[in-house]
C-alpha cells in the first residue's frame, strides 16, 4: 500500500521536474512542476471528439492502458514494504500486464484508420518487443544471484558487496533507466517534443485521443515514469529502514527525472532504422550483467 | 522444425471447422507421442531435455517470426501452431530436464505448463479459426490486405477474435498467460536452484520465450488491426454481415472456457495432477503424494486473483470515465489526416507496411520474393511492390532437394516412351536379371574360394 502512494505521489511531479530541466538547460524559466498535472485536470473536465471511423475500441483502450499500469505499479515494491500483490514470479506478470495495456493502445491507434497512427502503432509494437529481453534476462539474473523470483525478496536480498556487485547495479540502472525511456517514448529513441507526426511514435498514436482518454493516457504515462523509477529506487533503498528509505526514494525519483531532462536536452533522437539496433543492444548489457553475476557466483568457468 | 512444411498449405485449404480441429488435436497427436515416449524410455533424461528444449526453442521463434510475414489469414494462425508447439515443446523440454536433475519442482512446472498450454492452445486457436472462418464467409478472401473495417460490420466475431488473440499472446487475463507463467515459473527454477543445469540452456530459452511473446504481440496487432479495424479497403459485394447465432453459440462456449482457466486456474491445475505424477514418479525419492507442488499451485492461484482484480480494475476506470463524460459534448469528426478530408481509405497503413520495419530486420533469415516497378521519372507512372514472403527452410530443406531429385530423375524419362514392346522387353530384362543374378554371384564366390585355395 505504502509503494502504491509513494508511486502516486512522484508521479504528479516527475514529468514537471523533466520538463523543468529542459527548460533551465535551454536558458528559459519554465513551467511550474505541477503544470503537466494541471493538464491533466484540464483535460478531464474536457468534453471530446472522436473520429466516425473508431469503434467500441477506441472507447475502451485508454481505460485499458490505464488500468494495466495501474495494476502493474500494484506489483511494485518499495523498499522493506511489499507491493500490494506479490509472489514469486510476479515480475513476468508486471511486464506482461504492461504488454496488454501496449496491445490496447496498438490498436486503438489502428482503429482510426489513419495512416499515421498506423506508423505509430507499427513502431511502437517492433521497439517495445525488442525491449523486451533486456528486462527478463537483466531480472532474470538478479533471480539468479539472490535465489529469488519476486520484486521484493529479490531487492531485500540484494547486497552490494564486491566491486563486481556495484557495476552490476550501475549496469542494472543503466539498462532499466533505457529501458524507461523507451516505454515512455522519449528521448534516444521518441522525441516527444517533435511537430512532424513522420518522426514520431507514442505521440502520433494518440492524435485522435482527446479529453477524458487523452487525460487518462497522459497521467499513465507520469505513472510509468515513477514506476521506473521505483524500481530503480529499490536497488539502492531495499535495505534500509523505512525512515531513510522513504527520502531516499524520492531523491532517487528526483535525480531519475533530472537524468531524463538532461538526456532529452543534450541527445538527438536516432535515426528510426537506427532505433532497432540500439535497443537491442540493451540485451547485450543485460547478457553482461547475467555474466557478472556468474562471475560473481563463481559460476564461470 | 524441418518437418513443419506441410501445414501452412494444409490448413488454408480445409474448412475452418476443420483447421479448428486440426490445430487442436492433430498437431497434438505429435506431442502426445514425445510425452508417452518419453514415459516409456529409460535413458538420459538431462540430453533428451535438451534435445527437446533446442528443437522447441528454433520452431517457436521460427514460427512466429514466419507467421508475422504472413498474408492470408489462415497461413498466419498456422505458423502460429508452430509457435505454440515451441511453447509447448519448451515446456516438455524443462519437465524432462527436471527429470533427470532430479529436481521435481522444475519437472512438475515443466510438465504441468506443457500440457496447460496443449489445452489453451487448443481453445484459443479454434476460437481464432472460427472467427476466420466468419471472416471468409463473409468476405469470400483470407487475403487480409483487401479487409479493414470488419468491426462494425460484424462486431460479435471481432470481439471474440481479438479476446482470443490476447490470449495467444499470453497476456493476463486470459488461459495463455496462466501456461506460459508456469514454464517462465519453470525456466526461474532452473536457473535459481543451482541444480546441475547448464545457465546457458536455460537463459536462452528464457529469451526464446521472451521473443516469442513480443513477437506474438506484433503478430496479432497487425491481423487484428488490419482485419478489423480502420476502413474497408474494398467494398464487398455482397456487404459482410455478422454470422449466425448458430455459429456465435459455440464460439462463445469456447470463450467461456477460455475465460475460466484464465481465472480459476487452481481447478485445471489440479486436474493436471494425476498426468503429471507419471512423470515426476520417474525420479527416484520423489514425494508420491501430490504431483503439483503446495507452492505451485498457491501461485496459480494468485494468477487467478490478479487476473479477476484486473478486470475489477479496468471495469472500474471505464465506469468512472463513462461517469465523468457522460454529460460533456462528444462531437464526431474525422480522423486528423493533417488537414486532408477526402477518403483515406486507400492511404490506410496496410498490413506489409505495418510490419515493414520488423521486415527489413528479418529479411537476411527468409527468402522473400520481392518485385517493385518503383515511381520515376519526369513524368511517372504507376508503381507498385509486391512482397511474397517464403519458409527459407522450406526452400532449401524440401523443394530445392525435391527439385533436384526430380531433375535426377528426369534422365530416365526416356524409358517411358509408351511403346508396349519395350515395356515387355523391360519385363525380360528383369525376369532374366532376376534368375541371373544370383546365379553369377554364386559363381563369382566359388570362382573366389578357388583363387583362395591356390
Amino acid at each position: 500500500m505504502l509503494s502504491l502512494a509513494m508511486i502516486f505521489l512522484a508521479s504528479l511531479f516527475f514529468t514537471g521536474i523533466v520538463i523543468r530541466t529542459k527548460s533551465l538547460v535551454s536558458g528559459r524559466k519554465g513551467p511550474g512542476i505541477f503544470q503537466p498535472l494541471k493538464d491533466v485536470v484540464r483535460l478531464f473536465k474536457k468534453g471530446a471528439v472522436f473520429s466516425q471511423t473508431t469503434s467500441f475500441i477506441f472507447q475502451v483502450a485508454p481505460s485499458i492502458y490505464f488500468a494495466s499500469v495501474v495494476m502493474a505499479i500494484l506489483v511494485v515494491p518499495v523498499g522493506q514494504s511489499k507491493g500490494l500483490i506479490s509472489f514469486d514470479g510476479d515480475f513476468v506478470f508486471f511486464a506482461y500486464i504492461l504488454a496488454l495495456g501496449k496491445f490496447f493502445s496498438i490498436i486503438s491507434a489502428l482503429d482510426t484508420g489513419s495512416s499515421f497512427e498506423g506508423m505509430g502503432a507499427s513502431r511502437e509494437a517492433l521497439f517495445s518487443m525488442l525491449a523486451e529481453p533486456a528486462f527478463f534476462i537483466t531480472m532474470g539474473s538478479f533471480a539468479l544471484l539472490t535465489g529469488h523470483t519476486s520484486f521484493h525478496a529479490i531487492f531485500t536480498a540484494l547486497h552490494f558487496g564486491s566491486y563486481v556487485s556495484y557495476a552490476l547495479g550501475t549496469l542494472a540502472t543503466f539498462v532499466l533507466i533505457m529501458i524507461a525511456m523507451i516505454e515512455n517514448s522519449r528521448m534516444p529513441i521518441d522525441d516527444p517534443k517533435t511537430h512532424l507526426e513522420l518522426t514520431m511514435i507514442h505521440e502520433v498514436m494518440i492524435l485522435d485521443n482527446s479529453g477524458f482518454d487523452l487525460g487518462l493516457i497522459l497521467y499513465a504515462t507520469n505513472l510509468k515514469f515513477a514506476m521506473y523509477g521505483a524500481i530503480i529506487a529499490n536497488f539502492f533503498i531495499s535495505n534500509l529502514p523505512l525512515a531513510l528509505a522513504v527520502p531516499l526514494f524520492f531523491a532517487v525519483q528526483f535525480f531519475f527525472a533530472v537524468i531524463a531532462g538532461l538526456l532529452e536536452s543534450f541527445a538527438a533522437r536516432f535515426r528510426m532504422a537506427h532505433n532497432a539496433e540500439f535497443i537491442y543492444t540493451l540485451t547485450s548489457f543485460s547478457l553482461l550483467i547475467f555474466f557478472g553475476v556468474l562471475l560473481l557466483m563463481g559460476k564461470f568457468i | 522444425m524441418p518437418f513443419h512444411t506441410w501445414l501452412p498449405h494444409a490448413h488454408p485449404a480445409a474448412p475452418s471447422h476443420v483447421s479448428g480441429i486440426m490445430s487442436g488435436v492433430l498437431i497434438k497427436i505429435g506431442i502426445y507421442g514425445i510425452l508417452r515416449m518419453i514415459l516409456l524410455i529409460k535413458t538420459d533424461y538431462v540430453t533428451a531435455g535438451y534435445i527437446i528444449l533446442f528443437a522447441a526453442v528454433i520452431s517457436g521463434i521460427y514460427g512466429v517470426m514466419l507467421a508475422i510475414l504472413q498474408h492470408n489469414l489462415k497461413t498466419l494462425l498456422a505458423y502460429h501452431s508452430i509457435e505454440n508447439i515451441g511453447i509447448i515443446g519448451i515446456g516438455i523440454g524443462l519437465g524432462t530436464i527436471g527429470i533427470g536433475a532430479h529436481n521435481p519442482m522444475l519437472a512438475a512446472l515443466g510438465f504441468a505448463g506443457g500440457m496447460l498450454h496443449v489445452l489453451n492452445h487448443s481453445l484459443f486457436k479454434s476460437l481464432l479459426f472460427f472467427s476466420a472462418g466468419n471472416v471468409y464467409q463473409a468476405t469470400h478472401t483470407l487475403n487480409i490486405e483487401k479487409m479493414g473495417g470488419l468491426i462494425k460490420k460484424m462486431p460479435h466475431t471481432a470481439s471474440l477474435f481479438l479476446l482470443a488473440a490476447l490470449a495467444i499472446c499470453g497476456l493476463p487475463p486470459f488461459n495463455g498467460f496462466v501456461s506460459e507463467f508456469l514454464i517462465y515459473s519453470g525456466l526461474y527454477q532452473g536457473l535459481g536452484n543451482q541444480s546441475p543445469v547448464p545457465l546457458f540452456a536455460i537463459i536462452a530459452s528464457l529469451f526464446g520465450l521472451v521473443l516469442i511473446g513480443g513477437l506474438a504481440l506484433l503478430c496479432f496487432t497487425k491481423a487484428f488491426g488490419i482485419v478489423f479495424l480502420g476502413t474497408p479497403r474494398r467494398v464487398f459485394v455482397p456487404a459482410p454481415v455478422e454470422a449466425s447465432w448458430g455459429k456465435l453459440v459455440p464460439m462463445y462456449a469456447t470463450l467461456a472456457l477460455i475465460m475460466g482457466i484464465g481465472l480459476f486456474p487452481g481447478v485445471f491445475l489440479q486436474a493436471l495432477s494425476a498426468p503429471v505424477a507419471a512423470f515426476t514418479a520417474k525420479i527416484p525419492g520423489a514425494p508420491q503424494v501430490s504431483a503439483i507442488p503446495e507452492n505451485a499451485s498457491r501461485l496459480v492461484a494468485n494468477i487467478g486473483w490478479c487476473a479477476a482484480g484486473f478486470i475489477a480494475l479496468a471495469g472500474l476506470v471505464f465506469f468512472i470515465r463513462q461517469k465523468a463524460t457522460g454529460r460533456k459534448p462528444a462531437s464526431v469528426s474525422g480522423t486528423w489526416g493533417c488537414g486532408y478530408v477526402g477518403d483515406a481509405s486507400r492511404m490506410q497503413y496496410s498490413a506489409g507496411s505495418f510490419i515493414r520495419s520488423y521486415r527489413k530486420l528479418a529479411e537476411p533469415l527468409f527468402s522473400i520474393h520481392k518485385k517493385k516497378r518503383p515511381v520515376e521519372g519526369i513524368f511517372p507512372v504507376d508503381g507498385w511492390q509486391e512482397t511474397h514472403p517464403y519458409d527459407a527452410l522450406e526452400e532449401w530443406l524440401i523443394d530445392r532437394p525435391l527439385r533436384k531429385l526430380k531433375h535426377f530423375m528426369g534422365k530416365f524419362q526416356f524409358l517411358q516412351n509408351g511403346n508396349p514392346q519395350f515395356y515387355v522387353l523391360y519385363g525380360i530384362v528383369f525376369i532374366t536379371l532376376v534368375i541371373l543374378v544370383p546365379l553369377v554371384v554364386d559363381n563369382m564366390y566359388a570362382l573366389l574360394d578357388f583363387l583362395n585355395q591356390l
